[in-house]
């Protein structure tokens, strides 16, 4: 009985070494890991999966969804999946959907998703534009006044402005009506909302007076056909999405961090722990090759350290469960 | 196969030794209450539609029933929801849950399906059935059901890359920009004419997706299912009614567009019920080619549009489905409310369809 | 209306073509004939046109998608690299979840078509009871409707718990009660109906219904299937808990995974999930298994547990700072904080060895680590993003299995906290099933099944009464004179309307997108409740990528795909005319 008690101790103890980064990938992996989420992250997550596989782990069965954050969430709460993509913080009924079925779960940033403005080609008025241009142009309060460029500026022609925007339920409209419309406002109601970006881009190339936005990633693959505007930042100078100038934060506000989150339990088994590591460990080089922009090296350490420890819960939602804001090297510890 | 016309003595005499009665009997009540409980089954599909897609639904309508009730402004009433002009769940200062602008949006779609499908698949039936040889119809019938049978993701991807192009990139018909005082803008850096693509035939500006473009597309499916059907219904007509129009002096014209086609009338109005049913409830083509915003329902123009994008009841489901809106909220129940408004119109449809067939058919026997 | 432009039964000819004729008396001959020429000419261009369009179609997709079919096409898995992506795992997923589809909706449908037209029951004037039939029914259904409505609205949301023995606590929603609740009154009531009143007319009465009842189904869309399929079969209702911890599972057996210091997993055979059974700790008499449920047994020799530690910490903690410093070495090649192209010649390669061995503690003989390692740093010159990562990948896992086969002489067990983990036999079955091939299955079923159903009743329509009468009068009882007699010869016609029908499942997308759109997985289906990815799925979402490279896969998902139907409705065809030669 002793013995076993002092077995079960160290075990303890030890069970916590297990988890710890294996440096390279682990002889005979095997088992299931199951993830679903946001579309936006499904990319790098599935490059991920491909990669891991490739790296000798066969033998792991990986299977990646695209239902959509809150359907990811959703699931994840279900016990349903391993692993949820999300292409924002998690929200506080989804955090207590979760703790209500005893899930603990682990806070992982995994890259930054641009948010990029775009207008068509010929469209040669707009290089810059600030976030109150932007609130003229969007927000509902507006939508009588302003409904060609000329009422946004008056220098600029009298062509109507057709506004193409991704869909009302994906995680970049939210991103980008939290920046441009805050807690009280709300968008217009006569854009053109569409899941597919693709669907954005095409409408944005055929109407000159087009302007939208999207993911960058979804910017720098065509970004032949689209011109791209600056946006002003809280420094007030005008600077346009580029890897550069997204991870040195200086294309702010339209920048938000892409998140995963694991099931804690979940990294007691070592084929997860190795994916999280070589998530984690490949991620940079990975984001970027889908067209994502990688997170300062220090998020990611941040993140490991969380992984390690098991650090559990989101650190987007304060005590009183209010959304915390800022630049994600400050919330994220 | 080879016992397609089997000799009904050796059959009968084999199965005419029944081991007992009893036995017998019991094995017959057995096999018909497998079969009832099959039947049940299948009424037990429709009960469950109906039952998930009411609680959804009265959740929906429900302010305690879903996570946003304490926002005044998501309590959606039932008459807010069957005539509201508006539909914007997420958008505007007020969310809005009028089902009417999906309605009407996917009544578009099925209008310009069918202003091409029908003509078009009711004329080929007539020939099918009526002017084609023998040989030419045995061609061509089997490559109608297959047709029918093509996966509709695959006309949404044609309508994307093949229909929504053509109606859209008259790249050669370029026009000129002009600025409020009526001159020609000039790019500030080349000098150039700025111009931008003509539109259809250079004078319909079509949005990169619209109504026309993803109706051809349903159309385009909906073709074999009417000409095959019609052409059944047309087939179904005795010969006696061809020979004695011929016989009276008709001309071939006149006996198939004047006796066989009236005569044959319930069972081509059930075809295109049927074909419209499949209209209202096609997804994966709207999902792919129809665009994502709800028609706007402010002039009548607007709301006609075929240029437009149009946000069918299907495409909304999907966008539900694959979005990113929390479980529970009220914009998650929507598309229950939605799916239910979908279902009670495709339903109306097929009784509708079965009922024409049912109260009109001709009995020639 | 439509009674007025018919020409009326009775007589059938004589009124609508006398009236046609009298009307066209004046009309010369000529003219009538130019007309029928030219319906024929409109005729001929409709239907020119309705091909046309179908060709322009399938070249369309033909000629965007036939070059990037190749064998790697079908063998490789989803890639976000269009060159390198494939469809076989969804090819897979389709053909199993297709094939639960016609195993399910075969019985079922043909069974259902067999009642309906060979157990029809005899009574006159079928037509008015049937509609009678259909306004009760509907009636009915409205007033348990109702009924859910007003005690699910009170009570609905409460969830009743209670515990079986074996089974342990059941949890679900008050309104799933209701409608039990509302089946068993509704089957009640229909049993004492048929039971004390009338038999015949009653089940006429049913019979109307399920008739009535399939032709409407027929109409309804494929998407709302699958919010029935997500509901009855991925969740059944909630009635066995959550989809993740269902109460039901069959086919599973359980393992204690023990991780090695060498990093391979070893397994001992255990009775039951986490919560029944304790966990086992390590002992050194205990057989272990190199994979779950393998006869292949290793004997493992243990350390004490912090010289085991010690030793596991040293390595991997060597290796990590070989990791580190690689990683750090490589990026300084690159521009900008470190990003960007790596930019290697031959003399910065060893320089970057050396720098990373340096950081490491080699057991293993360095020189000729660092022989085999330039090269393999040499190779990353000029690679960014992927390839720079599947090359760096190389470097470490070069030296470190290369120091962890040289270190490991016996394998040592560390981590004496094991993990359960379950193997899942090719019948595991599991209450809810989930969003695996069997819910898929069940819910393509759903849509189907209509189809089935009517194309077997055609079948079962199309064979002479005078099959059944010979052996009704021969003393057959109904069943014997279907099954031997009217069944085998509407085979054919059941074979192609059920083929067909199939065909459509192969293809439906949107009750499998409101299921659970899997888009990346690395397996095939290993058991019913496994997921999957499918075709029409897979084609969705490279049809909805910006990227051109998936627009020309997504037509080469659709050739594979209309190969597959072209060869399903090639067999339909061939099983028709063959019955037709037959006949």
């Amino acid at each position: 009985m002793q013995l076993k008690t002092r077995l079960q101790r160290t075990a303890l103890s030890l069970g916590a070494a297990a988890a710890l980064a294996v440096p390279a990938a682990a002889q005979n992996l095997a088992g299931e890991i199951i993830v679903d989420g946001s579309s936006t992250v499904y990319p790098i997550t599935q490059l991920v999966a491909e990669e891991f596989r490739a790296d000798g782990n066969e033998g792991v069965s990986i299977a990646v969804g695209f239902s959509g954050t809150g359907g990811g969430f959703k699931k994840f709460a279900n016990g349903e999946t391993h692993i949820s993509d999300a292409s924002r913080p998690i929200k506080k009924s989804e955090v207590d959907a979760l703790s209500a079925a005893g899930i603990d779960f682990i806070e992982v940033p995994v890259s930054y998703d641009g948010l990029t403005i775009v207008v068509n080609r010929n469209n040669t008025w707009v290089d810059e534009l600030t976030v109150e241009q932007l609130q003229l142009i969007f927000l509902s309060a507006t939508a009588d006044e302003v409904t060609t460029w000329r009422d946004v500026n008056p220098a600029w022609p009298n062509i109507e402005i057709k506004m193409f925007i991704p869909g009302t339920d994906s995680g970049t409209f939210d991103y980008f009506k939290e920046v441009v419309a805050g807690k009280e406002g709300s968008i217009r109601d006569d854009v053109t909302p569409n899941e597919d970006d693709n669907v954005l881009v095409r409408g944005i190339i055929g109407d000159r007076g087009a302007i939208g936005f999207f993911g960058c990633a979804y910017y720098f693959e065509n970004e032949d056909q689209l011109k791209a505007v600056a946006i002003i930042n809280d420094a007030g100078d005008a600077i346009l999405p580029s890897t550069e100038s997204i991870e040195d934060g200086s294309y702010n506000p339209f920048s938000r961090p892409l998140f995963i989150y694991v099931r804690e339990d979940a990294l007691d088994r070592p084929e997860v722990a190795a994916f999280i590591d070589f998530y984690l460990d490949e991620c940079p080089e990975l984001c970027e090759e889908v067209g994502y922009v990688r997170l300062p090296e220090v998020i990611y350490d941040r993140a490991r350290a969380n992984v390690e420890n098991r650090r559990t819960g989101t650190q987007y939602l304060d005590a009183n469960g209010d959304k915390v804001e800022g630049p994600i090297t400050e919330v994220y510890q | 196969m080879s016992s397609l016309n089997p000799p009904p003595v050796p059959s009968v005499t084999r199965l005419g030794t029944p081991r007992s009665d009893k036995l017998r009997d019991l094995r017959e009540y057995g096999i018909l209450g497998v079969l009832i409980l099959f039947g049940l089954i299948t009424l037990g599909v429709t009960l469950g539609i109906i039952g998930i897609l009411s609680v959804e639904t009265f959740t929906f309508f429900d302010p305690a029933g879903h996570k946003d009730a304490q926002q005044e402004n998501t309590v959606v009433h039932v008459t807010d929801f069957l005539f509201g002009t508006q539909w914007n769940p997420l958008l505007g200062a007020e969310k809005h849950f009028g089902v009417m602008p999906l309605v009407i949006g996917t009544f578009k779609i099925v209008f310009v399906s069918m202003v091409f499908a029908i003509p078009v698949g009711l004329i080929s039936a007539i020939w099918l059935s009526e002017y084609a040889s023998h040989r030419a119809r045995s061609i061509i019938k089997p490559v109608l059901e297959v047709l029918a049978g093509i996966p509709t993701v695959v006309f949404g991807f044609f309508a994307v890359t093949f229909i929504t192009p053509v109606l859209l990139r008259w790249e050669w018909l370029q026009r000129p920009v002009y600025d409020d005082a009526g001159n020609v803008l000039t790019d500030p850096v080349t000098g150039a004419t700025v111009t931008e693509p003509a539109g259809f035939l250079g004078w319909l500006d079509f949005g990169t997706y619209n109504a026309l473009g993803a109706g051809l597309a349903v159309g385009i499916m909906c073709l074999p299912i009417i000409t095959s059907l019609s052409e059944d219904a047309l087939r179904a007509v005795p010969k006696a009614l061809r020979e004695g129009a011929l016989g009276l002096g008709s001309s071939k014209f006149e006996t198939s567009v004047k006796v066989v086609f009236p005569a044959a009338l319930s069972g081509i109005v059930a075809a295109l019920l049927l074909a419209i049913a499949r209209a209202v409830g096609e997804t994966m083509i709207v999902a792919l080619a129809a665009g994502g915003r709800s028609v706007d329902m402010g002039s009548v123009g607007s709301a006609l549009s075929l240029t437009d994008p149009v946000l069918p009841m299907t495409g909304y489901m999907v966008q539900m489905f694959t979005g990113d809106a929390p479980h529970g909220s009220v914009e998650y129940y929507s598309s229950y409310a939605v799916a239910g408004t979908l279902f009670v119109i495709t339903l109306g449809l097929t009784v509708l369809g079965n009922q024409v067939q049912k109260r009109f058919r001709e009995k020639y026997s | 209306m439509t009674q007025a432009i018919n020409p009326s039964p009775k007589p059938p000819m004589t009124p609508s073509i006398s009236s046609s004729t009298a009307g066209r008396t004046t009309r010369s001959t000529s003219a009538r004939m130019a007309k029928n020429r030219a319906f024929i000419y409109l005729c001929l261009g409709c239907t020119g046109l309705a091909i046309l369009i179908l060709t322009v179609l399938l070249l369309s997709i033909f000629i965007q998608g036939i070059g990037y079919i190749n064998l790697d096409f079908l063998r490789n898995l989803n890639s976000s690299d269009p060159t390198t992506a494939g469809v076989y795992t969804a090819l897979i997923g389709t053909i199993i979840v297709c094939a639960i589809c016609a195993a399910t909706a075969i019985p079922l449908g043909v069974g259902t078509a067999i009642l309906i037209e060979e157990f029809r029951p005899r009574a006159k004037n079928t037509g008015h009871i049937s509609g009678k039939a259909w306004a009760i029914g509907w009636g009915a259904t409205a007033a348990i409707l109702l009924l859910t409505y007003f005690v699910g609205h009170n009570a609905g949301g409460r969830v009743l718990e209670f515990s079986l023995p074996g089974v342990g606590a059941i949890k679900f929603k008050a309104v799933v009660l209701v409608w039990i609740l509302g089946l068993v009154v509704f089957a009640a009531a229909w049993f004492a109906v048929v039971h004390f009143i009338a038999k015949e007319s009653v089940l006429l009465f049913v019979h109307g219904i399920v008739e009535t009842n399939i032709r409407n189904l027929a109409g309804v869309p494929s998407i709302v299937y699958g919010i029935l399929g997500v509901t009855a079969f991925a969740t059944m209702f909630g009635l066995f808990g959550d989809m993740g911890a269902g109460k039901f599972a069959i086919g599973q057996s359980w393992y204690d995974q023990y991780v090695g210091e060498d990093r391979n997993s070893y397994y001992i055979p255990v009775s039951g999930p986490v919560d029944k059974v304790e966990k086992t700790p390590a002992a050194a008499d205990m057989t272990y298994y190199a994979r779950p449920g393998s006869s292949q047994t290793v004997s493992l020799t243990f350390l004490p547990e912090d010289e085991a530690k010690e030793r596991r910490d040293s390595i991997e903690g060597e290796m990590d700072a070989f990791d580190d410093a690689l990683r750090d070495a490589i990026d300084a090649t690159r521009g900008a904080r470190g990003r960007g192209p790596a930019t290697i010649d031959a003399a910065t390669a060893e320089g970057i060895v050396d720098e990373a061995m340096a950081a490491g503690r080699w057991e293993s003989d360095p020189a000729e680590l660092r022989k085999d390692l330039i090269p393999l740093v040499a190779a990353i010159d000029g690679l960014d993003r992927r390839d720079l990562s599947r090359a760096r990948r190389e470097v470490i896992n070069t030296a470190v299995d290369r120091e962890y086969r040289t270190r490991l002489t016996d394998t040592l067990m560390v981590g004496a906290m094991p993990v359960r983990t379950d193997r899942k036999a090719w019948y595991y079955l599991s209450l809810p099933l989930g969003r695996g091939v069997m819910a898929g299955g069940l819910t393509l079923m759903l849509v189907v099944l209509p189809i089935v159903i009517v194309a077997s009743q055609e079948a079962l329509k199309a064979v002479p009464d005078s099959y059944r009468q010979g052996a009704l009068a021969m003393g057959a009882t109904r069943w014997q004179a279907v099954s031997k007699t009217a069944l085998p010869a509407a085979i054919p016609g059941i074979c192609t309307g059920t083929i067909l029908a199939i065909s459509r499942a192969i293809g439906e997308a949107a009750p499998l997108l409101v299921l659970g759109g899997v888009g990346f997985i690395t397996a095939t289906p290993q058991h019913a409740m496994d997921r999957f990815a499918a075709m029409p799925m897979q084609i969705f979402q490279w049809a909805r990528e910006p990227d051109e490279g998936f627009q020309h896969i997504a037509a080469a998902g659709i050739i594979i795909l209309l190969v597959v139907l072209l060869s399903f409705n090639a067999l339909a065809i061939y099983i028709r005319q063959r019955a037709s030669r037959h006949q």
